[in-house]
């Protein structure tokens, strides 16, 4: 019998993620905002990462028949999510940065966390931005296995199956990745 | 302590965890524990930042989706439709259906009267006696304009 419950549905799909793709809409209700996150970190820029995510889903949606569920759902949608993120990259090269520092300042100075007192948050801010102009100097491969790692929590098999590389080569890009990041924030000597 | 961690080694023990040999030099050094626990509450507090933003844009798009949902009104939306259009539609139920039955009544008098013609008993006897005259039938008149008649024949035959 097939489940109508959540609880149903995702033991389901756990055992089969092709099972997944037959109810699209909730698949989209599921998946939107870790995909969101992903490509909002890949872009800097909420209206482009909305606009891709919508295309990213537009595409699992027209291929859902080609997915065999050798990965998880997550996976094959942060791999669609990837290559458009590639395309767009790619498209705008020399814009993409200039507007990428820009949203980035702007979207900090709205970061509403009312846990910490001013001088803190003003200081959390000043480290998220420096982390965020750290990732742009990375190259490409290193800036997204290491938004896949830390901001998204795959775990390096995950991420070597989303981005095609091997474990081995998706540990090297997080070391550097790492090492560049705390050169730029100045930490290491 | 000279030997702190270098980037590399700092690197990897972020991404891969310690190593026994790693670990026991961040449990004697302060500077290198510092050094960790400091890059891993930046690395935190960037996740809680994309974190925090996307979330917020996601309950922003769902109050807007929201906000976008009009309940059904209370009764059939009226159409206010010109009078020139009115008008249009009467012209065409003229055109197309009027003219074709006045059409067809003006033929059918006409078959009529042509009937009433030809069953007029008078005329209808001229016919047969024109018809019973002739000394051929009908489709060979236009011959009979080319063949000599007898006084041409008497007179010496065709010039």
């Amino acid at each position: 019998m097939k489940p109508t419950t959540t609880s149903g549905f995702i033991a389901v799909s756990m055992e089969n993620p092709a099972l997944e793709i037959e109810d699209f809409e909730r698949l989209v209700e599921q998946h939107r905002t870790r995909v969101l996150r992903f490509v909002f970190a890949s872009v800097g820029d909420m209206d482009l990462a909305e606009s891709l995510t919508q295309d990213c889903f537009f595409k699992a949606y027209k291929s859902r028949k080609a997915f065999r569920g050798n990965c998880s759902v997550h996976t094959w949608l942060i791999k669609i999510a990837l290559n458009l993120v590639r395309d767009q990259t790619r498209n705008r090269r020399f814009q993409f940065w200039r507007k990428a520092g820009r949203a980035h300042s702007e979207e900090i100075r709205e970061w509403p966390d009312r846990t910490i007192s001013p001088e803190d948050k003003a200081a959390v801010n000043e480290q998220v931005q420096a982390v965020w102009e750290a990732t742009a100097t990375l190259s490409e491969r290193q800036r997204t296995v290491f938004f896949l790692r830390y901001v998204e929590d795959l775990d390096i098999c995950e991420i070597a199956q989303s981005t095609g590389l091997t474990e081995s080569t998706v540990n090297v890009h997080l070391v550097r990745a790492v090492r560049g990041i705390r050169k730029r924030l100045g930490e290491s000597k | 302590m000279s030997d702190h961690l270098s980037p590399d080694r700092f690197a990897n023990c972020f991404v891969e965890g310690p190593t026994s040999l790693e670990l026991q030099h961040i449990t004697e050094c302060t500077e290198c524990r510092a050094g960790l626990e400091r890059f891993g509450r930046t690395v935190s507090s960037f996740r809680s930042s994309i974190r925090e933003r996307v979330d917020a844009q996601v309950a922003c798009d769902v109050a807007s989706d929201a906000s976008q949902f009009t309940p059904l009104s209370s009764g059939p939306e009226v159409i206010a439709v010109p009078k020139w259009r009115w008008v249009l539609t009467a012209a065409a139920v003229v055109i197309f259906v009027l003219v074709p039955v006045l059409t067809r009544e003006t033929r059918s008098r006409e078959v009529i009267e042509k009937t009433s013609i030809r069953t007029d008993p008078d005329t209808l006897m001229d016919a047969i006696n024109l018809h019973l005259s002739r000394a051929v039938p009908a489709p060979m008149e236009p011959m009979l304009a080319i063949i000599p008649g007898p006084e041409a024949i008497e007179s010496g035959g065709v010039r």
